[in-house]
């Protein structure tokens, strides 16, 4: 009986047998129909879709009525819609972050986590390619991206970075659903094993036959290593296409070559908020607060600061570009950012992303979990600000003066917001709900091999 | 035979009962474990995983599909604008190509664990469960998928074939000729009745007739005779017109003499090339007669042979 293990310290201080059945027993009992936060649970589901289907609503109603009803207007012609469609593919990045990208350094922390974090993931690229389809006036001619052989005899134009970003974030998107899949193989089995009748014949398809042996494990843990390494890099590459939306055009203040590691940083970190927004109240509704510690979360919030300090410099460089380069559109551009009529918002995000995540700096904060979540909805509604203020400030102060102009985003565009936060959370909340929400068989192997162990064998 | 063994409530007791058992030259199949263990791997001796070069083949094929397909689409449909930057734009390019490596990798990855997964199936689910159904179910499961799959491939094959499938039909293939093509080239042999293409009198023989109406063409051709040809042919065509009297030799010729029979046996075509190209001796005359006019001429010539037999 070892010392007990900071990473799952409920279970590790008992003998190794009991811990590995306290682990399933625990996990399998978030599953239950009446668990005790159902209620919660059926509750926040049920805010989320009425959320969605009044954003379904006000989108079947700009189909009938054109984009009008949204703020964009000439110059701005890129507004709400682009800037969410690049927050939540932002907010995806950080899953991978912590499932892949850690499993590769060997942080053993990250296991609690990794299951909701591969989760917030999938649906997140989910949310976000409703955007480019929300974004068309006629959405129904969408399958135009798609580049297969037809009768209007066109193939799609590689040269775009539009189809940069379509062949990425679907890539990014199977990529992670099968990596998301590979992992749950072994905890379906578990369920599969404890669970009788319907719901067991599904988790049995689901598990796909696995059955644990010594050969099996082994296959797993080479594709499991393989793709985590592939997924590293396709994570960077992913929100670097996404930048090169901006910089590949010549708009003052998107032609940069900074926006690739820049949007990258930013993606991480509006990702980890969003996984403290989602666990922090989630651990508690999904009864899982015995493995997902303080000591993790403490773990994500060094992270964040990590992080900040990364797009703070980005934002430094920028006004070192403006200023270095002495391009008078540039110039100008970053001047109507710091004073202009964005100037506000523009603010509001330095605040919440380069000053307000400073406060993790000390323990206190990164261990009290009202701190974790406020930070981190401040951190969300900073990255969404920040975005909104690439996207949008840049196109309404461009070269021509007489070619400046304003946008706001209207109520339609607001509920459209507001719906696919909803959207994003109901499918999340129904998914992690229904999945071993801790990976067992990681949990477990933490257990059989503690990290004192690990280091000696290797 | 296979069959479970033994089940232990510890990791060490499995490890001690492998090691007894391989000192009595027992073959170790497996063991399962709940989680990853590499003591239990080790003991159980077990193979390196394919996974890997599954996830290479996959990786090389992503990136050349990737870079074959984005190239292949550009040069088949080139009417793109590039803004000055080239056809195929590798820049672009490698970066579909990346992001198609990853993606058929990936693919290929669970497809290799899922293939080494189905070896060990047979044994892991005969040893799993205390039935013995699994193996009737494992071989006719296996039988029947790959069956199914090839009558799916023959089918698809047939249908392909079989039928006329509107993207078989590519409607920039035309049995029609583009107005931008220009005019065909004639026939071999084709001779012109009118425009501009050259006219061969013994082809002309051959293959021309007049097409107009006998009476009115020879009341028309004779006035048009009376114009254009009587100054030199004379009136009646014996070749003694008034320009005929200035010839040196003159035109006494039988060529000259339209009635002569000589000159009669040729065709109607013979006669209309003449008019139409000139010879040697005779201006051409095709710019200022139109094909009709060349052709009441014709007719009108006819008729002066028959007046002279």
């Amino acid at each position: 009986m070892a010392a007990t293990d900071p990473d799952v310290p409920s279970v590790s201080s008992l003998p190794l047998p009991v811990a590995l059945r306290r682990v399933t027993r625990d996990v399998l009992a978030t599953l239950e129909w009446h668990t005790p936060g159902w209620l919660a649970y059926w509750g926040a589901v049920g805010l989320c879709f009425f959320l969605w289907s009044l954003a379904l609503l006000v989108w079947a109603y700009q189909i009938y009525s054109g984009l009008h009803i949204t703020g964009l207007l000439h110059p701005v012609m890129w507004g709400a819609y682009i800037t969410t469609f690049v927050f939540w593919i932002g907010i995806a990045h950080s899953g991978t972050l912590i499932s892949a990208v850690l499993f590769l350094f060997r942080a053993r922390w990250r296991t609690s986590i990794a299951r909701a974090a591969e989760t917030m993931t999938i649906v997140a690229i989910a949310t976000a390619g409703l955007f480019p389809i929300l974004h068309l006036g006629r959405a129904w001619r969408f399958y135009w991206l798609i580049p297969y052989p037809n009768e209007r005899g066109l193939w799609v134009n590689f040269s775009s970075p539009l189809i940069w970003d379509a062949v990425a974030v679907g890539t990014y998107f199977v990529a992670s659903v099968l990596f998301w899949f590979l992992g749950l193989i072994p905890d379906f089995a578990s369920v599969r094993d404890h669970t009788a009748g319907w719901r067991g014949w599904i988790f049995g398809r689901l598990a796909v036959g696995w059955r644990g042996s010594a050969h099996e494990w082994r296959h797993f843990r080479s594709a499991y290593a393989v793709l985590a390494g592939l997924i590293t890099a396709l994570v960077i590459s992913v929100h670097s296409i996404v930048s090169w939306d901006f910089a590949v055009a010549i708009v003052p203040g998107w032609h940069s070559t900074i926006f690739a590691p820049y949007f990258v940083a930013g993606a991480v970190f509006s990702g980890l908020a969003m996984i403290l927004t989602l666990v922090v109240p989630g651990r508690v509704l999904l009864g899982i607060r015995e493995y997902v510690t303080d000591d993790h979360l403490e773990q994500v919030a060094k992270l964040i600061v990590a992080v900040s300090l990364i797009v703070t410099y980005s934002y430094a460089s920028e006004l070192f570009f403006a200023w270095y380069r002495g391009e008078p559109a540039e110039r100008s551009q970053f001047l109507f950012r710091a004073a202009g009529a964005y100037a506000p918002l523009v603010w509001l995000a330095i605040v919440c992303n380069s000053i307000v995540p400073l406060a993790f700096l000390r323990r206190a904060a990164r261990r009290s979990p009202a701190v974790l979540f406020a930070i981190s909805i401040a951190i969300n509604i900073g990255m969404w600000t920040e975005r909104f203020v690439i996207v949008v400030a840049s196109l309404a102060h461009e070269y021509d003066s007489y070619s400046w102009g304003r946008y706001w985003p209207t109520a339609f565009e607001w509920t459209v917001l507001l719906g696919s936060v909803g959207w994003f959370l109901f499918w999340f909340l129904l998914i992690i709900g229904h999945i071993p929400s801790v990976p067992m068989a990681e949990t477990k192997e933490h257990l059989i091999t503690p990290a004192s162990a690990e280091a000696a064998d290797s | 035979m296979i069959g479970v063994v033994a089940l232990f409530e510890v990791r060490d007791a499995l490890l001690d009962a492998i090691a007894a058992a391989r000192a009595q030259q027992l073959t170790i199949v497996t063991a399962f474990s709940p989680a990853y263990d590499p003591r239990i791997e080790a003991a159980v001796g077990v193979p390196r995983s394919a996974v890997s070069a599954w996830t290479f083949a996959g990786g090389v094929a992503g990136a050349i599909g990737g870079m074959a397909f984005t190239i292949w689409t550009v040069r088949q449909w080139p009417i793109l604008i590039l803004g000055g930057k080239p056809l195929v734009a590798l820049p672009s390019f490698l970066i579909v190509a990346f992001e198609s490596t990853i993606l058929i990798a990936v693919c290929a990855a669970l497809a290799g664990f899922f293939a080494g997964g189905r070896a060990m199936r047979r044994v892991a689910r005969a040893a799993y469960e205390r039935t013995d159904d699994a193996q009737r179910s494992n071989g006719m499961a296996r039988g029947s998928i790959l069956s199914r799959l090839v009558a799916f491939a023959a089918v698809t094959v047939l249908a392909q074939t079989a039928c006329d499938w509107p993207w078989q039909h590519d409607m920039a293939d035309q049995p029609s000729r583009p107005a931008a093509a220009g005019p065909r080239s004639p026939a071999a042999g084709a001779v012109a009745t009118g425009g501009s293409l050259p006219i061969r009198p013994e082809v002309a023989e051959r293959q021309l007739r007049a097409d107009i109406a006998a009476r009115s063409a020879v009341e028309a051709g004779s006035k048009l005779y009376a114009a254009y040809c009587a100054p030199c042919h004379g009136p009646h065509g014996r070749g003694d017109g008034p320009v005929a009297r200035e010839f040196a030799p003159p035109m006494g010729d039988l060529t000259g003499d339209l009635t002569a029979p000589d000159v009669q046996r040729h065709a109607d075509g013979w006669f209309y090339a003449v008019i139409t190209n000139g010879t040697e001796h005779m201006p051409r005359s095709a710019h200022e007669l139109d094909p009709s006019e060349r052709w009441q001429i014709v007719r009108f010539v006819r008729t002066l042979g028959a007046y002279r037999q």
